[in-house]
């Protein structure tokens, strides 16, 4: 087939946030406001900023058929297994049912924490005499003292590699480190290998999981994560995206999937077509500061290229999805590009973003959004954004609202914004 | 993507126009492919910290290092790590090799590299641990950060950040991603890099890999799971690939960047052109998180696709950069998979691995071995395969044992073959 007539489909989707793991339930959430915070449960946060998180249960391991692989795999790779399957059961997909050369996988993988290295921690501390480091020592006990496997749970790829080992997947592959963009960048890039001819279904998505202490005291410190402590706030009224009084956001952690197909390919064995993807940009600001910029050139341009991509105009979007996470600056920022892109047509095209309600998933995040537009195409109205009330002088542009709006037309444009300025753009719409 | 007519463009090629390194065997391009050619070892006993007790003691670790004045922005230098620091100053080399600075649209210009976390060091885990009871219950540890401001290290030690600051030092503001594959990462980068200017979404890109599993934490890993040659009577004699008495590899460190450029870009400015790179094949060999498939089949496959990417066929091939990485497995096997796509081919090529000279740079491995073969073109010379005596791989290939070889190829091709499953290969022809 003529790589230029390769129209590419969404045949299956799954989620696994705090909000659970069904469409449905993340429905209820951006459609109802019902958020998913809850006080954090993996480290005690007496006397920290930081109380709550939009945490996911670990997932029923009974799902998982190998006992070693168990072992191995940390919360984060637990989830992105689990949610991968799921995603491939959706599509109707299974081991063996498809060209294993021609299925392909990319992940937007959250990094190895801090946390990650509680194996060492002991030994660490028991190397430490008068402040100095003793390597002697550490590498002395070593082989001792800390699990032989300990290093096979930092692998930032186990994601991708357990995926691919459970479902067979021998084709395209990636795994994108880019902050907040990875997930979508990794379903960019699986739309472009289907385009290409390089593979003729691909699962693509994003997982992570940032809620441990180094990372969340961080985010503190560089006023990109809210204060939750003691200061009367409920969790669910924190993130207030694009808001007058927003002052930061929650993390959040989970895994989001998608199936992508070449829509022949998908057809040819009856697979329900979901979606459909039109376009897709990538590109950076070449500058930084923690979400506290006040403009996003990498968006703009991000944007363009996948309207572009998509032979359509931006005052033809129905909806955008923006990032949206209620850090000052960022809200700004992104505020400001969308309103340079759309031109005369900013208070026509509704803006919402769901992260009110699920927090900031980081690397799921833009995958997540996709799932949202697809929802909101299908009852065509857009769902509130929870939390926001009076914009600035900036977002107030936009046409935001904390109740259901009409939708424009039949695209929508999903964004996501990474904290050093990277930013991604997609533009779907229903089958 | 679509041109500005509305016609998706044909394809593109791309070329190399300026190259930078830095390994173990020296702090620039020039100095290390002398020392390669020669059969040098960077191998010796470990000198950023007593290891003597370590069951490994020596590792290749890049010397006498001095980041140029200008490799990074003023204020961003308190962001790097080691080996984002090493890839600051291949960057530059490449940048001011290419001559490229200036002469590109910044919004076409972009970045693509493969990198590893870097690792804390346990002495500033030591010192962030300091007075820390509970562990893991590491609340504290939250606490202490928000107060401290000890912040730099989550940024510091994540994969994406070296991008994020070279596309702010560069000014390159198109599409800027960074991959995570284990030994394939900037294999997988590089071939982006070159899919991303073959598809029109920039006219360059700088792309490469930066990684160092020298430090005390990553090199623990590695001794954990017994991957590295024990040999520590003898560490220039530890990294053997297909020799009958290798033991596992050698822990490495370094850069090495790229400049790939569209070829009537690169024409177009006068640029002095390396070679071209004409194929690309990527793969996933599900199998096992750290074992290759003994039929080799991810392996074959990414060869396989490359040289039918590039238009060519086996026999086309001169040389082959192997993974060869000095472990049991890898080599035989990937002696096996190289046996199976060149067959009768093979009496006339020649096959070697630079680990046995520069050890193992993992998520930089890729991208290193594509610089020589970049460079193998470029001066007519095979880099030998140190320290091979007999082999025991019965594959009947030639390894270029102990010498370099002169042999003017037309085009080599470099495997790379990660943990996790993913699987590169890259083809470079003569301009």
């Amino acid at each position: 087939m003529n790589s230029q007539e390769r129209r590419v489909v969404i045949t299956g989707l799954a989620l696994h946030t705090a909000a659970g793991t069904s469409l449905e339930a993340h429905a209820s959430s951006w459609w109802e406001g019902h958020s998913h915070f809850s006080t954090i449960d993996s480290y005690s946060t007496e006397g920290t900023s930081v109380r709550f998180a939009a945490q996911c249960p670990t997932p029923d391991l009974s799902r998982l058929p190998d006992k070693k692989v168990r072992k191995i795999l940390t919360k984060k790779d637990l989830i992105s297994l689990v949610t991968t399957i799921a995603a491939a059961e959706h599509a109707g997909v299974t081991a063996g049912t498809v060209d294993p050369e021609r299925f392909g996988m990319y992940v937007g993988a959250g990094s190895t924490q801090i946390g990650d290295l509680t194996p060492y921690f002991e030994l660490v501390k028991s190397c430490v005499s008068d402040g100095v480091f003793d390597s002697a020592r550490f590498g002395r006990d070593l082989l001792s003292l800390v699990n032989p496997m300990a290093v096979l749970t930092t692998l930032m790829n186990n994601g991708l590699c357990f995926g691919a080992i459970s479902l067979d997947i021998r084709g395209v592959n990636g795994n994108f480190m880019d902050f907040q963009v990875s997930g979508l960048r990794a379903v960019g890039e699986a739309f472009r290998a289907l385009t290409a001819g390089r593979a003729d279904i691909v699962i693509a998505g994003g997982v992570a999981s940032p809620v441990e202490p180094f990372h969340v005291g961080s985010g503190v410190r560089i006023g990109y994560l809210a204060r939750t402590g003691d200061d009367g706030v409920a969790a669910e009224q924190v993130v207030r995206p694009y808001d007058l009084t927003r002052e930061g956001t929650i993390l959040g952690e989970g895994a989001a999937y998608l199936v992508l197909e070449e829509e022949t390919h998908a057809r040819s064995r009856g697979a329900p077509i979901l979606g459909r993807i039109h376009g897709y940009g990538q590109a950076a600001d070449g500058a930084f500061t923690f979400m506290q910029e006040t403009h996003a050139p990498g968006l703009v341009r991000a944007m363009r290229q996948a309207l572009d991509d998509a032979g359509e105009s931006a005052e033809n979007l129905g909806m955008i999805v923006g990032h949206g996470n209620g850090v000052r600056g960022a809200d700004q920022a992104e505020a400001s590009a969308l309103v340079e892109l759309l031109g005369k047509s900013v208070g026509r095209v509704p803006v919402t973003s769901p992260k009110g309600v699920l927090g900031e998933l980081s690397e799921p995040a833009g995958v997540v959004s996709i799932a949202l537009a697809l929802d909101a195409l299908g009852r065509r109205s857009v769902p509130p954004t929870f939390n926001y009330r009076q914009g600035d002088a900036v977002t107030a542009q936009l046409a935001l609202s904390d109740a259901p709006q009409e939708l424009n037309g039949t695209l929508a444009a999903v964004t996501a914004r990474s904290f050093l300025g990277l930013a991604s753009c997609l533009v779907v719409s229903l089958a | 993507m679509k041109d500005a007519t509305g016609a998706t463009p044909k394809k593109r090629r791309v070329v190399i126009t300026g190259i930078g390194a830095v390994t173990p065997l020296g702090n620039d391009r020039e100095t290390t492919w002398r020392r390669v050619l020669a059969g040098e070892s960077g191998a010796a006993p470990v000198m950023q910290f007593d290891a003597t007790t370590w069951s490994t003691t020596f590792a290749c670790e890049v010397r006498n290092y001095k980041r140029p004045k200008d490799a990074v922005l003023p204020d961003h230098a308190t962001l790097l790590n080691k080996p984002s620091d090493f890839g600051t100053a291949a960057c530059y080399e490449a940048m001011l090799d290419s001559g490229v600075h200036g002469a590109v649209d910044p919004a076409r210009f972009g970045i693509s590299f493969g990198c590893g976390i870097g690792a804390v060091s346990p002495k500033q885990l030591a010192r962030m641990l300091r007075g820390i009871e509970r562990v893991p219950g590491l609340g504290d540890l939250s606490r202490r950060v928000e107060a401290s401001g000890e912040t730099n290290v989550t940024i510091q030690n994540h994969p994406g950040t070296l991008a994020f600051l070279m596309s702010a030092r560069w000014n390159a503001v198109g599409p800027v991603s960074t991959i995570h594959t284990a030994c394939a990462s900037s294999g997988q980068s590089v071939g982006l890099a070159f899919l991303q200017i073959q598809r029109g979404e920039a006219d360059v890109m700088l792309a490469g890999g930066a990684d160092s599993i020298a430090g005390e934490l990553l090199m623990a890993g590695f001794c954990l799971l017994g991957a590295l040659s024990r040999r520590n009577h003898d560490p220039e004699g530890a990294s053997r690939p297909f020799d009958k008495d290798r033991d596992g590899f050698v822990a490495s460190e370094g850069a090495a960047m790229l400049v790939l450029e569209e070829r009537e870009h690169a024409l177009a400015r006068g640029a002095h052109i390396y070679g071209e790179v004409a194929g690309y094949g990527e793969t996933e060999s599900a199998y096992r998180i750290t074992d290759l498939p003994p039929d080799g089949r991810g392996t074959v496959q990414a060869m396989q696709q490359a040289i039918a990417d590039a238009g060519l066929v086996p026999s086309d091939i001169g040389y082959v950069n192997a993974h060869g990485t000095s472990t049991e497995l890898n080599d035989r096997i990937e002696s096996l998979a190289i046996r199976r796509v060149f067959g009768d081919h093979c009496r006339n090529l020649l096959v070697s691995s630079t680990k046995s000279e520069v050890g193992h740079l993992i998520s930089a491995a890729g991208a290193l071995e594509f610089v020589f073969c970049a460079l193998a073109i470029r001066d007519g010379l095979i880099p030998p395969t140190r320290n091979l005596e007999s082999t025991n791989c019965d594959s009947g290939l030639d390894y270029v044992p102990r010498v370099k070889r002169e042999r003017q190829v037309k085009a080599a091709l470099s495997n790379s073959i990660g943990f996790g499953g993913s699987n590169s290969s890259l083809i470079v022809a003569r301009h």
